[in-house]
């Protein structure tokens, strides 16, 4: 990163006339922070720190693709709710103080407080946040790759074509065919979504394909809200779905993408439909400069979620280590505002106010019935504390009332989700 | 009202500091409102079914109820939960900063 020719800094100009250049001597009155990733956590603490810190600007690079927000995604894998939908456009997020970029980031320099474009431009900045998501590693399980993605579909690094490529293939599962979801170790992005999509799956079944049965298999023993998933299943599906859990033999070991077929230890399977969620890490620019110490997730100070390694690079959303904050968009935009007052206070010349982290994870158990889980935490310098008798889950004996009340509230929560991250 | 809200106001900003300082960076009770948004709505405008927090006058009143409350069940259930996570301080905080604005 030592190549700063005039040329590409001429060039850097023309694209942000303001964003360049080290304004020695003029940082703590107009700041330059940049955030790379558009998702819920970069678009959130974009906003938000425009509106508490009035001098910033702001890059906010958010990448060529179009988006679509994964949470609500798995009604669009069964076809209730269209793809359409799901896509924000976020042209909104534009602002006299917030520049969008249209393009990827290829690294940065942590001393230099440079990052460098895809196209080998450079923006200086005085604060980084990287909010890039996560990566996923189909490599890892034996037999699996990114070339037979299209062949076990998971569509969970980015709702979008992958979700009507699978939507397509439960489609096509016959009637009296396997249909079969893989859980990878945690940690991994949206902790009940798995279990969510194999009972919205197994909804779509009993409904289209009522002979057909699921698999889950999981390689973790426990899941978050597994009582309420497990009477459920038992409840709607008692013939229909199975969950093997990692003491039954469910840890997916190895696929053979020739023929098809998923196999545990001593299991082998040949389904019509095979979903496997690959094991996941932090999105490759939040483990340049050693971020993530090798470990793949990146460790914050959870009251500004300031890199321990860095500490003018903050990592929010799925990449940073927050437990037990749980990897949700919800929880990435909670993230997104502390980060975002903390700069904003000491731009200011103040102490952060307190942190309050708050998360609520709804899942679907059908089109109509949803459960949730929901936990307040303070950062502090040891790391996040779960607030005393603030953690919890729906009641497991509730009412068919309250389960369609909660659907609704999840309903209520995405399009609040969306307008307050995305300006829409 | 206001004189509760005087009270809360010097509670939530615990720093003495010019009013130009205080113009930049939110304080907590407005970095408290923000977690609210992310269900009520930005600014609290609602999200039906999700009702709207602004111009609000019995947020303190509901939320201290829920914080009492000793069993997190129905319909509520997770409000209870958030309002076991705010001490009393943040309520009136809170209470203070939707109170004050217009309702939607």
């Amino acid at each position: 990163m030592t190549g700063l020719r005039r040329r590409q800094l001429l060039a850097g100009s023309m694209l942000l006339p303001l964003a360049l250049g080290p304004h020695r001597g003029s940082a703590k009155a107009s700041p330059h922070v940049v955030i790379v990733g558009g998702g819920f956590a970069g678009a959130t603490a974009a906003r938000y720190l425009a509106r508490w810190l009035p001098e910033v600007r702001i890059s906010l690079l958010i990448g060529r693709n179009r988006y679509y927000t994964c949470p609500f995604s798995n009604l669009a894998v069964i076809g209730e709710r269209s793809l359409t939908s799901l896509e924000v456009g976020r042209e909104q997020l534009a602002t006299d103080r917030v520049s969008l970029i249209r393009l990827q980031a290829r690294d940065f320099d942590p001393h230099h407080r440079r990052l460098r474009l895809e196209d080998g431009r450079l923006l200086h900045f005085d604060r980084l946040i990287l909010a890039p998501g996560i990566e996923v590693l189909p490599e890892s399980i034996e037999g699996h790759g990114p070339e037979h993605v299209a062949t076990f579909p998971h569509a969970w690094q980015a709702a979008g074509p992958a979700t009507d490529h699978l939507a397509r293939r439960l489609q096509a599962v016959p009637d009296g065919g396997l249909v079969i979801v893989s859980v990878p170790e945690a940690p991994y992005r949206c902790p009940p979504g798995p279990y969510e999509r194999a009972s919205l799956m197994a909804w779509w079944l009993a409904h289209h394909r009522p002979r057909s049965k699921l698999i889950i298999l999981d390689a973790n023993e426990a899941f978050t809200k597994d009582d309420l998933f497990k009477a459920h299943w038992r409840e709607a599906h008692p013939q229909r779905l199975s969950w093997l859990g990692r003491g039954d033999d469910g840890r997916l070991r190895r696929v053979d993408a020739g023929r098809g077929s998923v196999h545990t230890d001593f299991a082998d399977f040949q389904p019509d439909l095979a979903c496997v969620i690959p094991p996941q890490r932090a999105g490759a620019i939040a483990r340049s400069a050693d971020l993530d110490g090798g470990r793949g997730w990146c460790s914050v100070d959870p009251r500004s979620f300031a890199s321990t390694v860095h500490p003018n690079v903050h990592v929010i959303g799925d990449a940073a280590i927050a437990n037990p904050m749980p990897k949700s968009a919800f929880a990435a935009a909670s993230q997104a505002r502390i980060c975002a007052a903390a700069i904003a206070a000491e731009f200011s010349g103040r102490q952060p106010p307190e942190s309050l982290l708050t998360n609520t994870c709804y899942s679907l158990l059908t089109p109509t019935a949803a459960i949730a889980v929901t936990g307040s935490y303070r950062g502090t310098a040891d790391g996040i504390e779960t607030l005393p008798g603030s953690s919890g889950t729906s009641p497991l004996d509730a009412p068919d009332s309250l389960r369609r009340a909660e659907a609704g509230h999840a309903r209520g929560w995405y399009a609040s989700a969306r307008a307050d991250a995305f300006g829409e | 009202m206001s004189r509760l809200r005087a009270l809360l106001m010097t509670a939530a900003i615990p720093a003495v500091m010019s009013a130009a300082t205080q113009a930049d960076g939110p304080s907590r009770g407005e970095v408290l409102a923000s977690t609210c948004h992310a269900c009520h709505g930005p600014e609290g405008r609602g999200s039906p079914p999700l009702p709207p927090l602004r111009g609000r006058s019995d947020l303190r009143t509901q939320l201290l109820a829920w914080k009492s409350s000793a069993e997190a069940s129905g319909d509520a259930h997770l409000m209870i939960r958030f309002a076991r996570g705010l001490s009393e301080a943040d309520i009136d905080a809170l209470a203070a900063y939707f109170a004050a604005k217009d309702a939607p």
